[in-house]
């Protein structure tokens, strides 16, 4: 049998045992090290399980995850984010679907501290979609519009997906970062008129709010707002002063997060145990998928599929958008069944060498990249972030209609990945002025 | 058999917290360089390697075991709502006892290479003096052996409750097994 042929059906046995709810890490691993014994040795494969996890592990570049992990997680145990929800619920109380809209844009907020959709999705779950019912908005668009706006988050930066995708992809994920806040900011402004122009059409969606606040209480709220801004300051200060690596900008800002927890006498051992204790499993769980991928990225390489498939394309004499098109059914598809970090690891190994076969930006791709797996977040039946708030909302809502509500934010997506694809400045155009 | 699961609750929690003492150093040690860096022209020592070496995979593997106590690895669950029960249990019976044997492989070459890394005290090189870093290799090991032990008695459990529809006799149930249950953990994506 040849490599080719043994690589195409590791991948065959990994899908077989995802779907039956093997642990994505322990099947990459698995048809990994089975794959890399069968084509080379079993001497090969037993010093890739000695050796493999503790070389990835090892590594300073991905030290920046638990750190961002760690400072998001002090903001919402402290109740830093809860004041930039009601900045903003504040700000568009005269908009229809006013809270809708407050929860978008405090989401995209949430973004410069939190590195994880589903953490975002978890906490405004529980903030947001009580307070929208309450004032009678359409539980389909309550619960639709945290489960879509959670996804923004993975943009703006500092963001977990960016960072792994650029150390597998040997980026400066500086320029990633750069790189996701126009279509993040993007996604947010066609989720605004989304939401606005539903609610004008049926007004019953979101009723119109009422302005049950002072002057005073707005600017004591804005306010209390500070911490989101220092923050931002503090990444991106040090990030792009060149002062700092990244890892020392996610450290130095999580630093900060617990000084000024500190200092609002907000941090309790309660509430650093419990950000310890998130981050950490976040990582841990984090990491044994990328280890598991590295693995396979490994089998992969030997089994020379990469090359196989590069060779295809190349004779298929495909344009850049024809192959976009190709990778963007494959992620949609894949989206529907796997987690988004499992299908980037997937397909990473098999994707980039075409890439750079096809002298294909990295940057621009790793920005689509990471839309289309936020897009297999929303669409239907493993769409992870309706999962999330049907988690927090119980039986008052089934889970047919988050969906149903998703519809509109999936079709959405589409599009704005669509511009991504048609006009790669949307990504690059940051970036570019860094390099230069 | 209760003594040892207890033991396994005790060993899964205390390699958690020590993997967020290493999230809180890394975080004081790199800061604390930063801090140095700028104020003086001192440095800590060897901030690089003790993070890159050390702290990162106490991070990565040590939480490992109460992820998975917790049932909290990212997987797919596309089928779980539409199979019965005790199919899953099946499911997850066999699914467990694959990925157990796998993790036994891990911990085994993971061993064997901490063995000989201990033989010649593996140490990274510095610019001030090197950092011994053959203890960490210990940890993987732990790390791999408590998942390994999480695997197998969740398939036993599994196992039992497939083939009479009730929890194992000797624990409350499976998901119990999940020591420090105060935290509501999501994963990261």
């Amino acid at each position: 049998m040849e490599n080719f042929d043994i690589g195409l059906i590791g991948i065959g046995c990994l899908f077989v045992l995802m779907l039956l709810r093997m642990p994505i890490a322990i099947a990459l691993g698995l048809v990994s090290v089975v794959g890399i014994a069968v084509i080379r040795s079993n001497r090969a494969a037993t010093g890739v399980m000695g050796s493999m996890p503790y070389d990835f592990a090892a590594n300073w570049t991905l030290s920046a995850i638990p750190m961002f992990l760690f400072m998001g997680s002090v903001a919402f145990n402290t109740g830093m984010t809860s004041a930039i929800y009601r900045l903003f619920r504040m700000t568009f109380w005269w908009v229809p679907g006013g809270l809708a809209l407050a929860t978008n844009w405090a989401s995209t907020a949430f973004g410069v501290v939190c590195g994880s959709s589903v953490a975002v999705t978890a906490m405004m779950s529980r903030v947001a979609i009580p307070e929208m019912l309450k004032y009678r908005y359409s539980p389909s668009l309550a619960t639709s519009v945290v489960a879509a706006s959670g996804t923004v988050d993975s943009l703006i930066p500092p963001s977990i997906a960016f960072i792994i995708y650029a150390w597998y992809a040997e980026i400066p994920v500086t320029e990633l970062f750069m790189a996701g806040i126009l279509p993040g900011l993007m996604t947010a402004a066609v989720y605004t008129v989304i939401i606005v122009g539903r609610c004008l059409y049926d007004p019953t969606l979101g009723p119109a709010g009422a302005r049950d606040f002072t002057p005073t209480e707005f600017r004591r709220t804005a306010a209390q707002s500070w911490p989101i801004p220092v923050l931002f300051i503090g990444i991106f200060g040090g990030l792009y002063s060149g002062v700092m690596t990244v890892t020392e900008a996610a450290a130095g800002s999580a630093f900060i997060a617990c000084l000024i927890a500190i200092v609002r006498g907000e941090m309790t051992p309660r509430s650093l145990w419990a950000s310890l204790v998130e981050s950490s499993l976040t990582t841990a769980s984090l990491f044994f998928v990328v280890i598991g991928a590295a693995m396979f990225a490994r089998f992969m390489a030997v089994s020379g599929v990469p090359r196989e498939l590069g060779a295809l394309i190349a004779h298929l004499d495909l344009t850049v958008l024809g192959f976009m098109l190709i990778v963007g059914l494959v992620y949609l598809v894949l989206g529907m069944f796997l987690d988004g970090i499992g299908v980037m690891m997937l397909t990473l190994p098999i994707l980039l060498p075409i890439c750079d076969a096809m002298e294909i930006d990295l940057v621009w791709m790793g920005v689509v990249v990471v839309k289309l797996i936020l897009l297999g977040l929303i669409t239907p039946p493993v769409g992870l972030q309706a999962f999330v708030v049907k988690g927090v909302v119980g039986d008052t809502v089934p889970l047919t209609t988050i969906f149903g509500g998703l519809l509109w934010f999936v079709g959405a997506e589409i599009v704005i990945i669509g511009l991504l694809v048609a006009f790669p400045e949307i990504s690059l155009w940051l970036p570019d002025l860094i390099r230069n | 058999m209760h003594f040892a699961r207890r033991l396994l609750t005790l060993l899964t929690s205390a390699s958690l917290a020590l993997g967020c003492l290493a999230t809180l150093l890394m975080m004081l040690h790199v800061s604390a360089d930063i801090v140095a860096r700028q104020l003086t022209s001192w440095r800590v020592p060897a901030t690089l390697e003790t993070v890159t070496y050390v702290y990162m995979v106490m991070i990565a593997f040590l939480p490992l075991a109460t992820v998975q106590a917790r049932r909290q690895q990212i997987a797919v669950e596309l089928f779980a709502e539409l199979l019965p029960p005790r199919v899953i249990a099946c499911l997850d019976a066999v699914v467990g006892l694959i990925g157990g044997v796998f993790v036994i492989g891990l911990t085994w070459f993971s061993t064997k290479l901490a063995w000989e890394q201990t033989l010649i005290w593996e140490a990274a090189p510095s610019m001030s003096s090197p950092v011994p870093i053959w203890p960490v290799r210990w940890m993987l090991v732990l790390g791999w052996l408590l998942v390994c032990l999480h695997l197998l008695l969740q398939s036993w459990i599994n196992a039992v409750a497939a083939l009479t529809g009730r929890p194992a006799a000797f624990g409350p149930g499976a998901d119990d097994d999940a020591p420090l249950a105060d935290t509501d953990q999501t994963t990261g994506h």
